[in-house]
């Protein structure tokens, strides 16, 4: 199978089948418009991912590389967060940094099917919570004043839990 | 999704939101802010993805967490699907909150709608936003339906479950025709309906349509429906009905467009007759058949099934041969290794609860292979499961879930 380099924004090389990182959009239309396919030495340089970060995003599409594309978006798509397998599930267990680079890194590589399933992650860390338990699991400090917390209380009140 | 930009180098976050004051004693202003700017670019490439998979609610909270939170859950983009579960809503106040701007969907589950005063009420509020076009709502009071066509036209998708009207009252279902635009219907009432073969002789523009807990589908009259032949019917779902077989062949005949087909709860039913129907529906690549008696006569039906390309089985918990249907489910699946795309084998919560009751075991399942005495059932763990069905069946996606529920009409439910 042909390969390709990778490199990180750190400088390291990643040797990578062309089809695994062709699930990155990002690479494929560079590889196209390129016209990279034959130049086995060219080197693809991602300054935006690190090589932590790559190695991660690297080994998902490497477990996925045999997934069906992943359907269109529609505005009303359905929100569900808790379909996430559970190779995936295990796959994010890391620390809240390494699973926001993930998404960093999945944006910027268009990597649907990681992109998904890093933001459901962080959605459910969010569902059910009051909004100072959302800090305490984000490490935030509350920067409103009474006033601007009263402001937004008042733009929600509409909507109470029965 | 809306692809937005990405700025600069995040390689140096560590920790990722952190607190604006607790770099303030840092002496290098030009660090402070710096480090700020690149806090809010991290932020700002990240949390719109997440805040897309929210809620309403979640993201309400969301926007009472910081002032940085508070500017992001702002885009009003987010706002234009409104998903409330277990909430009270004031719509006045709501449309106040909206003025000028639109809402393309409003699902409310489980919300408390009870008129509050005059103006307070969901009626109001639908003939006052003329752009919906996707509505969900549980406990709904009946006169909804009847309602709809005259509060907005351009609804494509309703999918309500009622809160039945007086004893005796039929559910009229001209808002099919009346709506010009309606794609999908999935209802659930446990009355009556009114002219139900009338029903199917003037579809519109429907395309899917799930009728559940409906007291009066008998299946056994429909083939005396006259079904035009432009019905443009894709989905059909079939709930708490009698199912005999031999006429249910004939009216499946009659949907050329049917492509997936989806019955729950059908305590009778001539397994194989059934599926011999479905087998000769070529076009029909889609079965569900959810809380279904797993007899004999199912695995020998499936196997006929060729045309089928995905596959949902929740069989019944039955209280001697749990074992013995999850068996013929196994075997009959994998009597369509060659020609199915993806498998989905389902336990209800309900089925779980059951076992659990019964054996004392979390998260497993009894499975006898042709045996129907459940005392001689093997316990599998549903991981095992999953993985036992993947070795026999290497070319179809597997999907072993406790998620998926009968008598839901609604997209998701929390």
């Amino acid at each position: 199978m042909p390969k390709i380099k990778l490199q990180s924004s750190d400088g390291e090389t990643f040797d990578v089948d062309v089809e695994i990182a062709k699930c990155s959009v990002t690479i494929k239309t560079m590889l196209e418009d390129l016209g990279m396919d034959d130049e086995e030495e060219e080197v693809v340089p991602l300054p935006n991912v690190n090589s932590a970060i790559l190695r991660k995003v690297l080994q998902w599409a490497t477990f996925h590389k045999d997934d069906p594309p992943p359907p269109e978006d529609d505005e009303n798509k359905e929100k569900r967060t808790d379909d996430i397998s559970s190779w995936d599930a295990d796959f994010l267990k890391v620390d809240q940094g390494t699973l926001f680079e993930l998404i960093l890194a999945a944006n910027y590589l268009d990597i649907k099917g990681l992109l998904d399933v890093t933001c459901k992650t962080v959605a459910n860390m969010i569902k059910g919570k009051a909004p100072e338990e959302i800090r305490k699991t984000f490490n935030i400090k509350n920067d409103f004043t009474a006033s601007e917390e009263d402001q937004v209380r008042k733009e929600n009140e509409w909507c109470e839990e029965k | 999704m809306h692809k937005r930009p990405i700025f600069g180098d995040n390689q140096l976050m560590t920790t990722i939101f952190h607190n604006y004051s607790a770099s303030e004693s840092d002496e290098h202003c030009d660090d402070l802010g710096e480090k700020l700017a690149q806090e809010q670019r991290f932020a700002y490439n990240t949390l719109p993805f997440v805040f897309e998979l929210l809620d309403t609610f979640s993201l309400m909270r969301c926007g009472q967490v910081c002032k940085l939170w508070h500017d992001l859950v702002c885009d009003w983009r987010l706002w234009r699907s409104i998903e409330l579960y277990g909430c009270k809503v004031s719509f006045p106040k709501m449309m106040n909150a909206y003025k000028d701007r639109s809402i393309v969907a409003l699902k409310l589950i489980d919300c408390k709608l009870k008129k509050q005063g005059p103006k307070d009420n969901l009626w109001e509020f639908l003939g006052g936003n003329r752009e919906l076009k996707v509505l969900e709502v549980s406990d709904c009071p009946s006169q909804l339906i009847k309602m709809l066509p005259n509060q907005n036209r351009c609804l494509e998708t309703v999918r309500v479950s009622l809160v039945c009207c007086a004893t005796g009252m039929k559910l009229n279902l001209d808002l099919i025709f009346l709506l010009p635009r309606l794609l999908e219907l999935k209802l659930y009432c446990n009355r009556e309906l009114d002219n139900f073969h009338g029903l199917f002789g003037n579809l519109g523009n429907l395309r899917h349509l799930y009728l559940l807990g409906v007291k009066n589908l008998d299946l056994q009259l429909l083939h005396t429906v006259q079904i035009p032949k432009s019905c443009r019917l894709e989905s059909l779902g079939l709930g708490d009905c009698q199912l005999l077989a031999n006429s249910f062949g004939q009216f499946l005949q009659a949907l050329p467009a049917l492509k997936r087909l989806r019955l729950e709860r059908c305590s009778e039913w001539q397994a194989f007759v059934v599926l011999e129907s479905i087998s000769k529906c070529a076009q029909l690549e889609t079965l569900e058949l959810l809380d279904f008696n797993i007899n004999k006569q199912f695995e020998i039906g499936l196997r006929l099934c060729t045309n089928l390309k995905q596959l949902t089985v929740i069989p019944n918990p039955h209280r001697f041969q749990m074992g013995a249907f999850n068996a013929r489910v196994f075997r009959g699946s994998c009597g369509l290794k060659r020609t199915l795309k993806k498998f989905t084998w389902g336990f209800s919560r309900k089925y779980m609860d059951y076992f659990f009751r019964m054996y004392k075991t979390v998260n497993r399942v009894p499975f006898s292979d042709g045996d129907e005495i459940s005392n001689a059932s093997e316990l599998i763990l549903l991981e095992d499961l999953e993985d036992r069905l993947q070795a026999e069946m290497k070319a179809t996606q597997i999907v072993v879930t406790t998620s998926i529920t009968s008598g839901d009409v609604f997209s998701i439910r929390p």
